[in-house]
């Protein structure tokens, strides 16, 4: 790992009395494709538009390629490609309107093959107006124009919000692309935890304003397990695994999400435990990230449909 | 490139209004000063002893007045509207400002396309309308040049509101407390300019809108949060 | 850089000069809608409380008749009171006067066409503009239509009484241009007179008025340009100027024109009579042309008339009345005595050539006071009124209300000189402005304490309330939305621009690290 091209230090945001971000501290380093991940009001906007200085920070301070975020040079704004959520774009441009307007500003970084390659993979003629397409093929043209100005930095914030699972597929499949050139970061924030894993080699988890992961995305699958144990007794008094998230039970089985938790700790644990044996449950990323978010104690949704 | 791009751009945007002002305003006007002439020629056929002096004489241009006014306002506030509002509710904003330019480019972008609106719209069919009145043996009256700065400073008049639509567009306050500020003030500053103040009032005044108002929109758009 | 610094540096006070502005208008227009409220329903609840016909005696009622009436004299200095008894209508009926002697007694009643040839005097006349903010709608815009700017014009009629040019005033050259009817330019008038090269134009004075003297018989008009040391004959007919006044070191009180459009030529002179504020008078007589310098005290108002057996001046004064003509001393002395009698003296003289006056006849009578009932006068505004609209009333109003009386005076707009009135009527400064101040004040200080920066700003605030009480209350509010927060080290309130408590100076709290949180940075 070399140089770091995002970073922040003690980054905090209030919106008057309201938290959204909470000493946030991150570093990311060049050629790291870095999924933001987040519950909905988590701060991940909130984070990647101070990262960009499109927000003033309470306190703490953030930089871009070495540029402090809230005085972003030229220079350093024509290296970072940015899509924003909802892909608002310029409603009355066709779109080799807006291609022209682009390229004013990025003369000597625009891919114009690359522009024409992306148009051409995903059917879209330049004589069309932004407001005639739909939000998919808009989310297209927003990622085709931030690609093809060359950019060093690539930010999506939540760039398949509200895409069918093809386009989807073509948005990660270009951004793939862009991944396999050298030297390229992303950072991309996404509800849709299938498209992490497919192109994150980072994750970083932020709840409630507050960082809660930072690690590689194995560290993070590997992490977070349930272990399951069936009960032949009544478990002693504040008995608990180390690193516990939640614990569930029922008449014969517990549960348990742990973070961080080695076999062998499981095995000293479960050693003096009335049960008959143990088994870690396999989950997937949606499970696992569910289950780090959720605060203990939190009661489930139509909780009267788990009643006998 | 970039500054003529991003000029294009809100150009494009703020055409539809210009014309729109434009068609009115020469329409009109037209219209208006046809008649007057019309007026003039039955008039000189038919001259009769009239009150001598007339300290409140009107000028033959006269009746254009209240139309440029009205006409530059109205330009100035959709202009401001199209530019400063209507991103914010679009949410183009970022996309606009995320790209290899200072802040203060865009900024000088918008407003040079809202002076260039103001002056091709009204500001020289103003002019046109003058220089076609104010031609010896038009009217019986004469066409002072005063006048025609008049003129100028009421298309200055729609800028200022342009300035004060700009500003409250761009705050981040409720409507209810310092929104509508910019709007109140630009509008005062209007008030105060037409109501009966012997020249210069109306210049300084002019002057002093254009640095509050100005100053406040550049400072709101280098400290807005998009 | 360095303009984006100016910028920033400038930003702040001229948003907080936008939005104080706004805050001042906002409180005043609310003032004034709470003072014409209670003013209105303080009017009609103490007329209401009057009696309807209150009794007069039989030597008020009389004294009453004598004070209504008008005093006319005769040359041989013999008074008459005039009373008009009925007023013409538009059908049949002429006026009809009563004419009675020194003591009341009726000599003569019917037409107003009497046997008795009262002296005419000479008045202010036709006036077309009076003081120099009437030339407002000249220098600029017309407010009432949003309009361009008026011409002040005087047009000339030929031989065959047609439409043959305009003289159009102009500003900036102080003189008039000529214009014939194709709009071509045909000389200046200035105060030298016509000429035909602008560079030759001896520009008037700033002009006070312009009144009317057209000479019977003549097509075009023979203007007065009225200055602050000057007054000038302007001759349309001839294309001639005529300076008939000048006074370095006296400014110009009133004109009076006479009789310049007088059939009845054989009778009385035309004649032009100027007074100064000193009280040196000019009677100008232009055929033959003489002038005549006399001296009135200032405290006398008078009027000239000349036949041709002489010149005549009658002269009037109210007993007590203030001898200069400051607007503030004479609605001050108003005022006071608006219920008392006055006393006023009458007098006929005869001028004679080297401008001395000799007393002819004179004659005195008292104004009863005028009945309560008639009116409500400031002065009788509950005290409540007055401190409920001075109580939010800023400091500078004090001085603003000094410019407000001079603009009242001065100004010809109806809406702004009702606007200002209350300004200077009322007492702006009392102890329950002070307690509001205060209040107010505090209010700001505890608002602020948790939330300042740094002392400047902080003190500055304090300041603006205390000069601008509510209005500045209101823009500090404005200006100030910081947010505030308890501090998780003291627990008091913290505002949250600056990155520490201003009590303890503890920074933010950092939130605490869970043992299930899995942060294992890449650097």
């Amino acid at each position: 790992m070399g140089e770091i091209v995002l970073q922040t230090r003690d980054l905090t945001k209030y919106y008057g009395r309201h938290l959204a971000l909470d000493h946030l501290n991150l570093k990311i380093p060049k050629g790291t494709v870095y999924g933001l991940l987040g519950r909905n009001g988590s701060g991940k906007t909130t984070a990647i538009k101070l990262l960009l200085g499109f927000l003033r920070p309470t306190c703490g301070s953030s930089e871009v390629l070495g540029c402090d975020s809230s005085d972003l040079t030229p220079e350093i704004r024509g290296r970072v490609g940015y899509v924003c959520e909802g892909h608002p774009l310029y409603k009355w441009m066709p779109i080799g309107t807006l291609e022209n307007f682009q390229k004013a500003f990025y003369p000597d970084r625009w891919d114009k093959h690359l522009f024409d390659e992306m148009l051409d993979y995903f059917t879209l003629s330049r004589k069309q107006r932004i407001r005639s397409l739909s939000n998919g093929q808009r989310a297209q043209v927003s990622l085709a124009l931030a690609m093809a100005t060359s950019p060093d930095l690539l930010v999506m914030d939540d760039p398949t919000l509200g895409l069918d699972v093809v386009i989807r597929r073509q948005f990660l499949q270009g951004m793939i692309h862009l991944i396999q050139q050298k030297g390229k970061t992303v950072l991309f924030s996404s509800h849709i935890l299938s498209d992490v894993e497919r192109v994150a080699d980072r994750v970083a988890v932020i709840d409630k304003g507050v960082l809660r992961a930072d690690c590689t995305l194995e560290q993070f699958r590997t992490s977070i397990r349930k272990v399951r144990a069936e009960r032949t007794g009544s478990l002693p008094a504040g008995f608990d695994l180390p690193g516990t998230l939640h614990c569930r039970q029922d008449d014969s089985v517990t549960e348990w999400i742990v973070v961080g938790t080695t076999d062998e700790q499981l095995e000293q644990a479960f050693s003096q435990a009335p049960v008959k044996g143990f088994s870690c449950v396999a989950m997937n990323m949606e499970d696992q990230f569910i289950e780090f978010t959720t605060p203990s104690g939190n009661r489930r949704l139509f909780e009267w449909e788990e009643r006998p | 490139m970039k500054f003529l791009a991003l000029v294009k751009k809100e150009f494009r945007e703020c055409l539809p209004w210009m014309c729109l002002a434009f068609i009115i305003f020469t329409g009109f006007g037209a219209l208006l000063l046809r008649g007057k002439v019309l007026y003039e020629e039955g008039r000189r056929k038919e001259i009769w002893r009239e009150e001598q002096v007339v300290p409140w004489c009107t000028s033959p241009i006269s009746d254009i007045g209240p139309l440029l006014l009205l006409t530059a306002l109205g330009l100035g506030l959709v202009m401001a509207i199209r530019q400063f509002y209507v991103p914010a509710f679009d949410k183009t904003w970022a996309f606009t400002l995320h790209r290899p330019i200072r802040l203060i480019t865009a900024v000088h972008a918008k407003l040079f396309v809202a002076i260039l609106g103001l002056t091709l719209s009204v500001g020289l069919p103003w002019t046109g309308m003058f220089l076609y009145a104010a031609i010896p043996g038009r009217f019986m009256d004469p066409v002072l040049p005063k006048v025609f700065w008049e003129g100028w400073l009421m298309v200055g008049l729609g800028f200022i509101l342009y300035l004060g639509t700009a500003v409250s567009s761009l705050c981040q306050a409720r409507w209810y407390t310092t929104k509508v500020c910019g709007l109140a003030f630009a509008a005062g500053i209007i008030f105060l300019a037409m109501a009966e103040s012997p020249f210069p009032a109306p210049l300084v005044l002019t002057a002093i809108g254009l640095v509050v108002l100005g100053i406040q929109v550049y400072a709101l758009m280098q400290s807005k949060e998009f | 850089m360095t303009a984006t610094k100016t910028i920033q540096r400038w930003a702040r006070p001229a948003q907080i000069l936008m939005i104080l502005a706004i805050c001042v208008v906002l409180v005043t227009i609310c003032q004034l809608i709470v003072f014409q409220f209670t003013w209105e329903y303080t009017r009609r609840t103490f007329l209401e409380s009057q009696p309807q016909n209150p009794v007069v005696s039989e030597a008020d009622r009389a004294m009453k008749e004598i004070s209504d009436s008008r005093k006319e004299f005769l040359p041989d200095g013999t008074v008459l009171l005039v009373t008009d008894t009925m007023e013409p209508d538009l059908l049949t009926r002429a006026k009809t006067i009563r004419v009675a002697d020194a003591n009341n007694h009726t000599l003569y009643e019917g037409s107003d066409k009497n046997p008795y040839s009262f002296i005419s005097w000479s008045d202010e006349g036709p006036r077309y503009f009076e003081t120099a903010t009437s030339l407002t709608e000249v220098e600029g815009y017309y407010g009432g239509n949003a309009d361009f700017s008026r011409m002040l014009c005087v047009r000339t009629l030929g031989p065959d009484l047609r439409w043959s040019g305009t003289w159009v005033y102009d500003l900036a050259l102080g003189a008039f241009v000529g214009y014939n009817l194709d709009g071509r330019v045909t000389g200046y008038l200035g105060a030298q007179g016509l000429c035909l090269r602008k560079q030759e134009i001896q520009p008037f004075e700033k002009g006070l008025g312009l009144r009317r003297a057209k000479k019977a018989g003549a097509v075009n008009l023979t203007a007065v340009w009225i200055s602050a040391h000057s007054a000038y004959l302007i001759d349309f007919e001839a294309i001639k100027v005529r300076q008939v006044f000048h006074s370095d070191d006296d400014r110009m009180r009133f004109v009076q024109i006479s009789h310049w459009d007088d059939p009845n030529t054989g009778l009385y002179l035309p004649i032009l009579a100027i007074s100064t504020e000193r009280g040196r008078g000019t009677i100008y007589i232009p055929d033959p042309e003489r002038f005549i310098q006399i001296h009135v005290p200032p405290e006398w108002y008078w009027a000239v008339a000349a036949t041709q057996s002489g010149v005549y001046l009658s002269r009037h004064r109210i007993v007590g009345y203030p001898q200069s003509h400051d607007h503030r001393a004479v609605s001050q002395w108003l005022l006071q005595n608006r219920y008392r009698p006055k006393q006023h003296i009458s007098q006929l003289m005869k001028v004679q050539d080297d401008g001395d006056l000799r007393l002819i006849s004179s004659f005195e009578w008292t104004q009863p006071g005028q009945v309560a009932t008639s009116t409500v006068a400031w002065e009788q505004l509950p005290r409540w009124i007055n401190h409920a609209f001075a109580v939010v009333s800023p400091l500078p109003f004090k001085y603003a209300s000094i410019w407000g009386e001079d603009m009242y005076q001065t100004q010809s707009s109806k809406y702004l000189r009702h606007l200002v009135k209350p300004l200077f009527l009322l007492e702006i400064h009392g102890p329950s402005n002070l307690v509001i101040t205060f209040v107010l004040v505090s209010l700001a200080f505890l608002h602020a304490w948790p939330r300042r920066t740094g002392w400047g700003w902080f003190v500055f605030w304090v300041i603006l309330v205390l000069a601008f009480n509510l209005a500045g209350l209101l823009t500090y509010l404005a200006m100030n939305h910081t947010p505030v927060i308890r501090c998780s080290a003291c627990g008091r309130r913290r505002g949250l621009l600056r990155p520490d408590c201003h009590a303890c100076h503890s920074p933010l709290p950092v939130p605490q690290p869970r043992p299930t949180d899995l942060v294992f940075p890449a650097v």
